[in-house]
């Protein structure tokens, strides 16, 4: 099952990580978009298991709660699209660095520190 | 034959030059056909020196460097982890696609129409490029990546590239001066780490011709004591240890060592290096004159020495002189030095034996 993996935005600060089925177009699986989640998104996107449960802002599992009914356009614009194998496949650069600036710099941080 | 017009009419590249009395023009230095010449004929086909692959140790690392006068834009690919050497210039309308000297990135955004690359040079997005009228709806993204470099060489650590695909491989541009390179990319100081570039470096943009450094000082070691008089008196220079006057270092007894001369005329490069035929760092002499000085500087260059032996290697005189040869203009070159000790002689230390 190939996967791709997305950050949408439906609103600035209202944005979700998506684990994207890519045959079937169907979501299998999200995050609700926090600075260290998209930090992780950004680089080698270790801490994004598709496979473990969904979780809400704070980390606690959301049980029941079923993501895969809704097509993954219903959270918004994609913002970036990368593969599981780490390929950037598609950004809206305006998009992009808006959110670069909304949950990064604006805080003071840097979305890619491995030369921090 | 190259014909180059001046003031005084055209003339012959060669009547810039008399054999006969050892004197050479100096229209060599500054007039701007021959520049023009030299980067059509040397920089856009020779192997040129980019960096070292420690500069840029982690997937996503980017620094800028230079090929002649085109900014390059060296960057770790973030899949493959492999390093790629791109024209820092936008397909679309040519603006530069990094305007940072180096630093970690996931993509590259041009400022003009924010095409956006990722760290293989393909191009991943661009403003506008959903709606089906822009760009006649023919924009083919497999198309527009970034440039690559022709030919591109990470040889013992070193990076080098051309733009000339008809360019013969790395090895046999470098002919007999090959193994000179591989030998000093493996130099050692007797750390596990081998060679590397401390960062951060210093980078100078310097108002010369690129031949000076690159061959008329190189070559020239007696201008060192007059041109580089500050800082030999101030013993930080490159005579350090070279003479009793003015030295406030504690020196080191010389390692047994063997200096070569390696090169071939008909390929037009060469160079001259040490090797040392004994492992591990030589011992200090007793010089200096303040009493307990002496081994409170023993102690702290036993640390340093073994520091500025990696520094040694990167910025030997070859290197050095490939470092300068990024000309910016026709009266610019861009120098880079890893630490202070970037004007030391060429030296390569033999690997400690195990």
């Amino acid at each position: 099952m190939a996967l791709r993996i997305e950050w949408r935005r439906r609103a600035e600060g209202d944005e979700t990580i998506l684990a994207v089925e890519t045959g079937s177009n169907a979501v299998v699986k999200t995050w609700p978009a926090n600075t260290d989640l998209l930090a992780d998104f950004l680089n080698d996107m270790v801490g994004l298991d598709p496979t473990a449960p969904n979780a809400d802002s704070e980390g606690k599992a959301t049980n029941g709660v079923d993501h895969t009914q809704h097509p993954p356009q219903e959270w918004g614009d994609v913002v970036m699209s990368r593969s599981e194998a780490g390929d950037v496949l598609w950004v809206d650069p305006a998009l992009y660095w808006e959110g670069i600036a909304y949950w990064f710099r604006s805080q003071g941080r840097d979305p890619h520190p491995a030369r921090r | 034959m190259v014909m180059i017009n001046t003031a005084r009419g055209d003339r012959s590249l060669r009547s810039f030059i008399d054999t006969e009395h050892g004197t050479l023009s100096r229209e060599l230095y500054v007039h701007p056909d021959i520049f023009q010449q030299e980067l059509e004929q040397i920089f856009a086909r020779c192997w040129l020196f980019l960096g070292h692959e420690s500069l840029v140790p982690n997937p996503g690392d980017f620094m800028i460097t230079r090929m002649g006068t085109e900014e390059v834009l060296l960057v770790r690919d973030r899949k493959d982890h492999q390093i790629r050497a791109f024209l820092n210039s936008c397909r679309h309308r040519g603006e530069k696609v990094c305007r940072y000297d180096q630093g970690n990135a996931l993509v590259f955004t041009c400022p003009f129409h924010a095409w956006t690359y990722d760290s293989a040079g393909r191009l991943v997005g661009a403003n506008g490029i959903n709606n089906p009228n822009s760009y006649n709806g023919e924009l083919d993204r497999e198309q527009w990546g970034l440039v690559e470099v022709a030919q591109f060489k990470n040889y013992y650590g070193t990076l080098w590239a051309t733009w000339d695909r008809k360019a013969p491989s790395f090895e046999d541009y470098l002919g007999p001066f090959a193994e000179s390179v591989r030998y000093l990319c493996e130099a050692t100081d007797g750390e596990d780490a081998g060679l590397e570039v401390f960062t951060p470096f210093q980078k100078w943009r310097v108002p010369t011709n690129w031949k000076i450094p690159a061959f008329t000082s190189a070559t020239d070691l007696e201008h060192a004591a007059m041109t580089h008089r500050s800082v030999n008196a101030a013993a930080i220079g490159p005579m350090r240890g070279k003479g009793d006057e003015g030295s406030r270092h504690g020196r080191r007894n010389r390692l047994p060592s063997v200096s070569y001369s390696v090169g071939d005329h008909n390929l037009g490069h060469g160079g001259n290096w040490t090797v040392f035929q004994a492992p591990g760092l030589a011992d200090y002499q007793d010089t200096w004159y303040e009493p307990g000085m002496r081994r409170n500087r023993r102690n702290t260059r036993t640390g340093s020495g073994r520091r500025t032996g990696r520094v040694e290697a990167i910025s030997a005189s070859f290197l050095t002189s490939s470092w300068t040869i990024g000309a910016g203009a026709s009266g610019i070159r861009t120098r880079w030095a890893s630490s202070s000790a970037g004007a030391s002689s060429a030296s390569t230390r033999r690997p400690r034996s195990t």
